[in-house]
């Protein structure tokens, strides 16, 4: 058991933006061997144009908060293939599955980032098709951060309430 | 050896079993739920389980503990973005052998499975 706790000890706390920041670029690296570029970051409302395909994720806690992972397709495709050697040409069950896990993970790690014991991540949902728009009931203004990456280029969108 | 990788997230369970089968481990079983996961669990020989936490029906931590009424030696390691002390505290007082945080390596897979191979052999 001392050997578990230590895996939390050496845990540090960061704000909930840069976690998510960090959590992205960790995510990339580690399950896709592949290096992130910020290219900006910009206020947003939650009412944009998304990529191809969105996942959504949310902390509950202390702070609330929104993830949005949104990605152009080959992107999408390409992150497939990294991790399991299949390429789609389509967006199937498999890059759904694939894109919400990615928002599981970028939550997950996020959430463990801030160290706040009262925050829950819920489930990924999926959404995607041409120019989709997500209503996120959120009091949080979020903020959008565009990537490009070694296999696309893609988008994240998140927001704080009470950061 | 007879290995139970459980995750609602098909990819996941995907990228564990070519890891694992990587490693020469060719008998994977997958379940994409703590119920479906289970009922494998009754039905066969499992050696080593590898579950996630946060899934529909039944979550890895009601898994943990229905396993361990039944079995309470098989070595079970959770898999998942639930990284906080309480926790693993919580798994740990359940009866979790170990844990590996998401997202995973290939290594760091191999590392938890060589050493739970390696304590039960």
């Amino acid at each position: 058991m001392t050997e578990l706790m230590e895996v939390s000890e050496t845990a540090s706390t960061i704000n909930p933006v840069d976690a998510v920041l960090d959590a992205t670029a960790e995510a990339f690296e580690i399950m896709l061997s592949c290096s992130v570029t910020k290219l900006e970051l910009q206020a947003q409302t939650w009412d944009t144009s998304f990529n191809d395909i969105t996942a959504v994720i949310a902390l509950t806690g202390t702070i609330n908060g929104t993830i949005c992972l949104s990605f152009p397709k080959q992107t999408a495709f390409e992150a497939v293939n990294r991790m399991v050697g299949i390429l789609p040409d389509e967006i199937d069950a498999l890059v759904c599955d694939a894109v919400g896990e990615f928002a599981n993970v970028v939550g997950g790690s996020a959430k463990d980032k801030t160290n706040d014991p009262t925050m829950k991540l819920g489930l990924p949902n999926v959404i995607h098709g041409e120019d989709h728009h997500i209503e996120i009931p959120s009091s949080a203004s979020p903020v959008c951060v565009e990537y490009d990456s070694d296999i696309g280029p893609f988008m994240v969108l998140f927001g704080f309430s009470g950061a | 050896m007879n290995i139970l990788v459980v995750d609602d997230s098909a990819m996941t369970r995907m990228v564990a079993k070519k890891t694992l089968n990587s490693l020469g481990f060719d008998n994977v079983q997958e379940g994409e739920d703590g119920v479906q996961a289970l009922e494998i669990f009754k039905e066969q020989s499992i050696d080593v389980v590898f579950t996630d936490w946060n899934m529909p029906n039944m979550n890895g931590l009601e898994l943990l503990i229905e396993i361990r009424k039944i079995n309470k030696d098989v070595p079970i390691i959770m898999v998942t973005t639930e990284g906080s002390r309480s926790k693993i505290v919580e798994a740990v007082q359940n009866g979790i052998n170990d844990y590996l945080v998401k997202p995973f390596t290939p290594d760091s897979l191999k590392e938890k499975l060589t050493k739970w191979v390696s304590v039960t052999a």
